[in-house]
């Protein structure tokens, strides 16, 4: 119990330095970027076109003339006074921003991820079971071609068929049921054929070790041996892909927000590089940082639970 | 046995998750009622109501607000909420005599008090960025120095500096009219929606999603023939397009409404129609003057006269764009028809008498805006291979806009494809921007262009007063752009009003479309 | 040893479909009946016909020709993106799982930051650096996914590391380096190749995504993603030119996944057979 709870601790203390790291990474891939997030703005309506005095005193608006470290520490204790700081696109506090296009991105990825839960965990085992009978063929073979189509295909080819042929779901916006689903299946399709196979084999491995022979031997049932000890096992690998995923949803999902106009995290941050508003990064940067840091912290707990073998942080 | 229920409850899910999907399908298919009071769905490309801290609050697509000078349909200023004008000798002093009988939607009254404290915002929020035009009252109203009420309809404006061209100054974004009970006086942020005088009220608004608009029923003038608007924000193209097949959205409208290639692929079903009208944007390839191969002003002209643009419109623009010859666009009042040159043996001579028979290798910068919003990675992807029997090797680079500018402030660049508005129907600012040695966007774009008739004639400029002279002078720097462009104009873009045959006149204005006009179809 | 007969005929058949790919890639220059960015303007959008075996493009550009040559840009591109995130992460993620402690901890500190950080800003960054190229390219590919593999490999490791016959090895002397090669790495290769070889269809993925939002390869290059990319315009009319690419893609992920999934079932069969030796 003190091996957890120290690794408990020292896992949380861990986030401090991770949020720092993400912070002056960022800072710095602002640095380098070709940019000048004046010129940007003062040039926003395709039409204007500023001078060299102009733009010279926008950057001193912005406080882009000071030097990198003094920009990057004061933008620190803003942030350590709860202060996310203000867009520069749009001069609205970027808290305010990132809470208006945080349940769109929740709901998204939540949908997307339960898709991929109660669809490629159950199919896996399913495979694992009916290893190379049809219906394992059959399921394998949909698995392939549902991952080599690039999501925003999916996406288009979704919106074709049931849209505008069908019409059946609304091409896009936020706020119904309806209109979430063809995001999260157009996300998670890729996803669900991965994970398929992955589980499948997993599976397929850990029932080939010698416990699930005792097991056989001991006469136990063989759903009921998968059930216990080949899917516990196996979830560790399918787990981790998780873990990866979410983080890949939230940041990753600007190309589904984008064609379905729904005003996410992904497109925000989008618009916010493309606009180099360097607040607005650095203030997404944080807080997804601070989400996802949260729940790797989940699934490393969940690895302990899953299997104690795996002893805490030494040899 | 375990596993088979689990397929079981996967496959319960599944037949339950179809049903769900089919429900929430059925949902819109059911016929509703011909209601003319129905609301009508729009889209845009983007965000239409910024809210309240850009300066206008929302667009004049939506005709929420006016402004005290308009546009018509010619490029020339036409009154709106000024009904007429008159100004002194010497141009410092303007007299404007206000439309009567006008209230705001909040119904304060519209007069000369109104005006005068709308002036006092503008100083306010001097300079203010926006996605639809930057603010700065020292340029639309350079050397301002008195606004004042004469009378309750009339309004003086007094200048320090003769300013005969204020007409075309002030039109549109350069005058926008609010109630003062709407904004802060101090900021200049708006604490409501805003408060305006035209045929629309903002009735609803979701940033980043919709604006609706609710027709003002106590306008003075014709009132909006349909009761509400609702304007979607869809980002992106082939969406919009879904959205208009699916009849969930009955029209697209503001800039890059649809893409030329979606829009003629859109007309083939009858249910839909494009009705085309001018744009004050134009396409054109701005060449790096400041080095090699562009700093020889034939190479830029033999690149002019190799383009193919008619080939160009028709397969790429789908018909949709006109290939230009002259610099400045069409839509303002003082351009003139210019039909572009192309001569292909004359330019490959041009380009062999600077290169000498050798190859030169150059960057092709590409917008990325531009390829979501037109047809430009064809169109450069086909100028590339006009530019190699010039004996141009041209690497095309695709980047975003403010890479773009970057490369462009620092010279990283041979050519880039991009477009450029009409800042003002009167083109003195463009003229002095990209001809004069010290041109803004000389200077900055590396445009390398020195011409000593224009450097006269644009001084002259600043002393010619009387319209019909300076109109002369506009008419000669036409010609020398012609001969000897600053950059290379393609084509005049055009406004695409798409719209579904569900609802009728739906036309194209210079900005926007007849929003108080458009109506289901009986 | 193994029976190569015995294996299924969708392996064969993979196998084969992948070869056909990689030849139609190597000898391109010779089979391509047109320059792939030679631009006709009087042909554009064709269909099928004899003189274009898959049809044209917006520019009058032969399909089949850029099929051939995209095969080219897309496989190696593709195999040195995997390649190289594979290095990178695997090498990193068994270090940190192995040896615990503070490597691991610095490491899983560097794989949080890099998961943290958006891709997007990276992608744009590098190229803003390095300019936008194919190199540029491959290097934002592989520091935005190498963080992902390493969790993967580490997770598998930690699971290993705890087997009694890796404490049997190290009481007989074997140092760690001998034990990672020999005995760790071996272990986890299967999960590896599979990893590979989804990672390979997922870069040809991810470059058609990223064309999409303006990163990807620069023009005129045929590349299979980008032209998936272009087909998104006109594909209700004309379907050719998301036909040839897509299914392209769609065949050389399927082939590479089987690839990947025989080789992982040769390797159990192989660990049956070793096991009957322990």
């Amino acid at each position: 119990m003190n091996d957890f709870l120290f690794y408990l601790v020292k896992k949380i203390l861990m986030i401090i330095p991770v949020l720092l790291g993400i912070t002056i990474a960022a800072f710095i891939l602002g640095i380098i970027s070709p940019s000048d997030p004046a010129a940007v703005l003062l040039n926003m309506d395709g039409v204007s076109i500023p001078s060299i005095q102009e733009i010279a005193n926008k950057r001193h608006e912005l406080g882009l003339d000071r030097p990198y470290i003094i920009q990057y520490l004061s933008w620190l204790l803003q942030i350590l006074h709860g202060d996310l700081g203000v867009s520069y696109i749009t001069q609205r506090p970027i808290w305010d921003e990132l809470m208006l296009r945080l349940p769109v991105t929740i709901s998204l990825a939540s949908f997307t991820l339960l898709l991929v839960m109660f669809t490629a965990i159950p199919l896996g085992v399913f495979m694992a079971y009916k290893n190379n009978s049809k219906s394992d063929f059959v399921l394998r073979t949909a698995a392939l071609i549902v991952t080599s189509i690039p999501a925003f295909w999916l996406a288009i080819l979704f919106m074709w068929i049931f849209s505008e042929e069908l019409h059946l779901l609304p091409t896009s916006g936020y706020g119904t049921f309806a209109q979430m689903i063809m995001p999260s299946f157009a996300l998670a399709a890729g996803t669900i054929g991965t994970l398929v196979r992955l589980q499948r084999a997993t599976l397929l491995e850990v029932l080939e070790q010698h416990f699930i022979l005792t097991a056989k031997a001991k006469g136990l049932p063989f759903p009921m041996i998968i059930w216990k000890h080949g899917l516990l096992n196996s979830l560790i690998p399918v787990i981790t892909l998780l873990g990866n995923y979410f983080g890949a949803i939230i940041s990753g999902s600007a190309v589904i927000e984008s064609i379905f106009s729904l005003p996410g995290l992904g497109s925000y941050v989008l618009e916010a590089i493309r606009g180099r508003d360097y607040p607005a990064i650095q203030g997404y940067v944080i807080f997804t940082g601070l989400v996802f840091v949260l729940f790797n912290l989940l699934v490393d707990i969940s690895y302990l639970l899953l299997n104690p073998k795996i002893r805490l942080g030494g040899k | 046995m375990r596993n088979y229920c689990l397929y079981k409850t996967a496959l319960r899910l599944l037949i339950i998750l179809s049903i769900i999907v089919s429900l929430a399908g059925c949902s819109h298919n059911t016929e509703k009622p011909i209601d003319p009071d129905r609301e009508i769905v729009l889209a845009a490309a983007r965000d239409l109501t910024p809210g309240d801290k850009d300066p206008y609050y929302t667009s004049s697509i939506l005709q929420v607000w006016e402004p005290l000078i308009g546009i018509s349909e010619d490029g020339r200023p036409a009154p709106k909420l000024a009904k007429s004008w008159e100004y002194s000798s010497d141009y410092t002093e303007w007299i404007f005599e206000l439309a009567e009988g006008i209230k705001f939607h909040d119904g304060t009254p519209f007069n000369a008090a109104a005006v005068v404290k709308n002036f006092e915002r503008y100083r306010n929020i001097t300079p203010r960025v926006s996605t639809f035009y930057l603010f700065d009252i020292n340029k639309i109203y350079p050397n301002l120095k008195k606004v004042e009420e004469i009378a309750d309809n009339k309004v003086k404006l007094t200048f320090s500096q003769p300013f005969s061209t204020l007409i075309y100054s002030m039109t549109n974004f350069g005058s926008a009219m609010f109630s003062p009970y709407c904004f802060d006086s101090r900021t200049g942020n708006f604490s409501t929606a805003a408060s305006g005088t035209g045929p629309f009220k903002i009735s609803g608004h979701v940033a980043k999603q919709y604006t609706i608009l609710e027709r003002n029923d106590d306008y003075y003038g014709d009132k909006a023939k349909v009761k509400t608007i609702r304007i979607k924000n869809i980002p992106n193209a082939e969406t919009r397009y879904s959205a208009l097949k699916a009849d969930e959205i009955m029209g697209v409208l503001d800039i890059g409404s649809l893409t030329p290639a979606l829009t003629s692929e859109l007309v083939k079903d009858s249910r839909f129609a494009v009705a085309i009208g001018k744009s004050t944007i134009t396409h054109y390839l701005f060449c790096n003057g400041e080095k090699t191969p562009f700093n020889d002003p034939r190479m830029i002209r033999a690149v002019s006269l190799m383009i193919n643009r008619d080939v160009l419109v028709k397969n790429f623009f789908h018909g949709y764009a006109m290939p230009m010859g002259n610099f400045l666009n069409g839509a303002s009042p003082f351009s003139k028809e210019i039909k572009p040159r192309r001569n292909v043996e004359e330019a490959k001579e041009l380009a062999n008498a600077v290169l000498k028979s050798q190859r030169a290798n150059i960057t092709f910068l590409l917008p990325q805006y531009g390829i979501d919003r037109y047809p430009y990675k064809e169109i450069t992807e086909f100028i590339q291979a006009e530019l190699k029997e010039l004996g141009l090797n041209a690497s095309i680079v695709i980047m975003d806009w403010a890479a773009i500018q970057d490369a462009r402030a620092t010279g990283n660049y041979d050519i880039i494809i991009g477009t450029q508005g009409l800042p003002n129907f009167e083109p003195a600012i463009l003229f002095k921007n990209y001809m004069k040695r010290t041109g803004s966007a000389n200077m900055q774009y590396r445009l390398g262009y020195n011409n000593d008739e224009a450097e006269l004639l644009l001084e002259q400029l600043d002393a010619t007063l009387e319209i019909a002279d300076r109109a002369k002078i506009y008419d000669r720097l036409q010609d020398i752009s012609a001969e000897s462009p600053p950059c290379i104009p393609l084509f005049a873009d055009m406004n695409l009003a798409v719209y579904s045959k569900k609802i009728q006149n739906y036309e194209p204005l210079l900005y926007g479309i007849t929003l108080d006009k458009i109506e289901w179809v009986k | 040893m193994v029976n190569i007969k015995q294996f299924p005929v969708i392996y064969k058949i993979a196998a084969f479909i992948l070869v056909l790919m990689l030849s139609g890639a190597i000898f391109a220059p010779v089979i391509a009946p047109y320059d792939p960015n030679q631009v006709l303007p009087d042909e554009t959008l064709q269909s099928y016909s004899g003189t274009h075996l898959l049809g044209t493009d917006a520019l009058g550009r032969d399909i089949f020709s850029r099929i051939l040559y995209g095969a080219r840009v897309s496989i190696s591109f593709a195999v040195a993106a995997a390649l190289c995130t594979m290095i990178f992460g695997v090498s990193l993620g068994m270090i940190s799982g192995y040896f615990g402690g503070t490597i691991d901890t610095i490491i899983q500190l560097l794989v949080n930051i890099f998961q943290g950080l958006p891709g997007m800003s990276m992608m744009i960054a590098i190229a803003g650096v390095m300019g936008p190229s194919t190199v540029s390219l491959l290097l934002a590919v592989t520091l935005t996914s190498w963080s992902g593999f390493s969790r993967i490999v580490r997770g598998e490791v930690l699971k290993i590391r705890e087997e009694n016959y890796i404490e049997g090895v190290r009481s007989l002397g074997a140092s760690d380096f001998y034990i990672l090669v020999h005995y760790i790495l071996p272990n986890i290769f299967n999960s590896l190749i599979i990893l590979f070889t989804v990672r390979i269809g997922t870069v040809v993925l991810s470059i058609a995504s990223l064309s999409f939002l303006g990163l990807g390869m620069q023009p005129p290059e045929a590349d299979w993603g980008v032209m998936i990319n272009d087909a998104k315009i006109y594909f209700r009319s004309y379907p050719n030119l998301l036909l040839a690419p897509g299914l392209c893609i769609l065949a050389l992920c399927a082939s590479i996944n089987l690839i990947g999934d025989a080789l992982r079932d040769l390797f159990s069969i192989q660990q049956d057979i070793n096991k009957q030796y322990l």
